[in-house]
This record gives C-alpha cells, structure tokens and sequence, in this order.
C-alpha cells in the first residue's frame, strides 16, 4: 500500500454510496450542484478516498482534545454512513459462491481484491474476507494454469515477456489488476523454473 | 467535483505504466500532459482558498461562542482538506511514475551521452524540469560508477556472453580505437571482428552494432 502505487490510487478512487447523516451546506458539489446543500438522508456516490474518513470521523469533538466532548457527547454520528459498494453486494457475492471462476471480476471492479482488503479492515467483515479468500483461492490455481500454458507455448522467446493478456483466453480478460500481477509471477515463475531445468 | 482531472491523469500514468511493462523495447515517456496538472494545480489553489476561509469561520464562531455549528463547519473543512489531499498524491504519483522512467532511461543508456543522443525528439516530451532532474541523474550514475565502483560495470548486461569475439558494424565515424590487439580505424560501415568486452561501451554508446 505504498504511496505511490498507481493501483492503490485508482482503488481510493472507486465509488461508494453514502448517505449523510449531517444536513450541510456547501458541499453541493459533490452533487453536481456547486454551491448546494447537502440534506441528511441523502445518498451519493462518495470516491472511497473521501468517503472512509468521513464514514470514521466522529462529527463531534474530534480533533479538539476533549474541550468539546462533553458538550456534544450524545452526538457520536459520523459524518456519512458507507453503504456496501455494489461490487461486494450481494449480488457479486451470490456469483462468487455459484462459480468463482466463471465470475468476471474485472467487470464487477477492476481493482477488486484491493476494494474487498480495505472493506474488511474497515469494518472487520470476516465472512466477506472468507469468501474472498475462497474465491481467490479457486482463481488462483486456474491462474496457474493458465501461465503454466501460455509459457510453454512461448516458451523460450522472451517477446512473450508475460504481458501477453491480451484476450488470449476470455478468462484472462476477467481478472482483476491484482490478479494480472498474479498471473505474470506465475508466468515468470514457471519460466525461470523450466530455464533452471534446463 | 474536485479530484475528477487528478483521477484523469493517474489513469494515464496507469495507461503508461502498462504499456511500458508490455513492449521488451526502451523505455518511453509520453508527452507531459501539462494542460491537465496545470487545472489540477488551479483546483489546489481553489481548494486552499476554500479551506482558508472555512478556519477563519471556525475561528469566528469558535470566538462567539456559537457551538452550535462547529461540526458542519468542520465537516466542510474536511471535504474540502481531502479533495487537496488527493489531489496531491495524484500529482506525486504521476510524477514519480514518470521519474522512475527516467532513472531506467539513464541505467538504459548507461548515464552517458543523454543530452547528446537525445537532444531533439525524445526531450520534448519532458519539462525543463524533468529535462534537468534526467542529466543530473545520469551525472549522479556517471560519477558512482567512475568512483570506488569503477572497476565493477554495473550496467552491464547480467548474461554471460555466448563468445568473446564479435562481429560489429560501425555506424558512424568515431575514429581510431586502441585494444589489446591493436588499433581499430572505426569508419562509417565497416566491419570488425573484435573481443566483446572491448566494444561494449561504443556499442551502448551506438556506435557500432553487433551482427
């Protein structure tokens, strides 16, 4: 998770319905309305980046050392209140259990595994991370399978540099960003392997 | 909403990243996409003001003694505060993708000769900054290789070499070179047979070709 990881960027930048549970005024634009008031109750898409400290921060007293605690104690709301993101819904989770390979992950998010991590160290959800485990843990060996295939066709010419996902298999184009790293170790694994034999 | 053109260029980093990934050929760096980090940079300056403007109210109210809006003034403080600080990181990643680029470039290059064989096409895609940041780099590898660790060539190739002679082409003049086996009169297309280890740094350097 460092700073500069590009896929960590992009991940932040995924969306999350939230709903606000603060009536507050200039913050239209994250509407669409510059200028606006946001009511409570509404429900917008929130980029994660913005939405996982608003959803944490508690709206009173934080940040004040105790000097206004005690005047606002009743008032423990946080800011916003983050629904499931659509790609951990039901939904994605009734396809990960009927076939997790079958499941077009890159369609559902591209940065999946990375939204589900930080879902699950936000709100300690051990059932989805068991099934997130499951599913990768299926994935995974057909991962393998197929960088086993794609280096023994390309052998020993190193133009087939492990990038060559380009839709060579319908099930390549389903991975996720995570999973495409996956899938190149396992290639350059199984390479380097074979040269060693050799 | 703010933080949309920084999401933008990260994608276009992201973009980069890739193709440099896939293609086994040099690395290559797409044109510095000024227009977007320029509006970026106006969405910064946009969003300070905000947030300067929203501390001084706090600061008002906090003097008055109206409590009674502190949160929402502070959750305003907050949007506004995170919008800047994605918007910062996209910037920096942006940026340090494009520096590690540039520090493979010059270990490609072997820290020589990159303003020279450079000079036109391929710098205009950097800024003067980065155009700065590239020769100083390449001046740094230079230095470190020719200081305690001269005698290891550390941008040579990790293969061991099939022969010790070669056949090399000369792509242009470069004029007389000495090795142990004597003197080599390097003009435009011809060809020699020469020890491999001898050649090495012309051959990075492009003057000779390998056949």
């Amino acid at each position: 998770m460092a700073y500069f990881d590009l896929d960590d960027v992009l991940c932040d930048g995924s969306e999350v319905p939230c709903r606000f549970l603060h009536t507050v005024p200039g913050l239209g634009f994250l509407d669409g309305r510059p200028g606006g008031t946001v009511t409570a109750g509404t429900t917008l898409r929130l980029p994660l980046w913005l939405a996982q400290i608003l959803a944490v921060v508690v709206a009173g007293g934080e940040g004040e050392e105790g000097e206004g605690e005690g005047e606002e104690g009743e008032d423990n709301t946080p800011f916003v209140e983050m629904q499931v993101p659509g790609a951990l819904g039901p939904k994605v989770l009734a396809a990960v259990r009927a076939d997790p390979v079958a499941l077009d992950v890159h369609a559902v998010q591209p940065h999946f595994y990375a939204l589900a991590l930080r879902w699950c160290a936000l709100y300690a959800d051990q059932d989805l991370a068991r099934q997130v485990a499951g599913l990768l843990l299926q994935r995974a060996q057909e991962i393998n399978g197929f960088a086993v295939a794609g280096g023994a066709q390309g052998g020993n010419t190193d133009s087939s540099n492990g990038a060559s996902i380009t839709a060579s298999s319908p099930f390549l184009a389903t991975l996720d960003e995570w999973e495409k790293g996956v899938y190149r170790d396992a290639q350059r694994a199984r390479r380097d392997a074979s040269r060693w034999g050799r | 909403m703010y933080g949309e053109l920084a999401n933008k260029l990260v994608i276009e980093a992201k973009r980069t990243e890739q193709l440099n990934n896939r293609s086994n050929q040099d690395t290559k760096l797409p044109v510095y996409n000024d227009e977007l980090v320029r509006n970026i940079l106006k969405e910064v300056s946009q969003l300070k003001r905000n947030i300067e403007f929203f501390a001084e109210q706090q600061e008002i109210a906090a003097m008055n003694g109206t409590n009674t809006d502190s949160k929402i003034m502070k959750c305003q403080y907050f949007v506004n505060r995170l919008c800047l600080e994605r918007n910062k990181r996209c910037l920096l990643a942006y940026q340090k993708l494009r520096a590690d680029l540039m520090d493979s470039i010059s270990w490609e290059n072997n820290g020589i000769e990159m303003m020279g064989s450079f000079s036109n096409e391929d710098n205009s895609n950097l800024t003067h900054q980065e155009q700065d940041y590239l020769k100083e780099y390449s001046e740094l590898i230079t230095e470190m290789k020719s200081g305690e660790l001269a005698d290891i060539d550390l941008s040579g190739p990790l293969v061991p070499p099939k022969e010790v002679f070669i056949d090399v082409r000369v792509l242009k003049d470069a004029g007389e070179i000495q090795t142990e086996y004597g003197v080599f009169n390097l003009i435009k297309d011809s060809q020699f047979f020469v020890r491999q280890s001898d050649v090495e740094r012309l051959i990075q350097q492009g003057f000779l070709q390998k056949i």
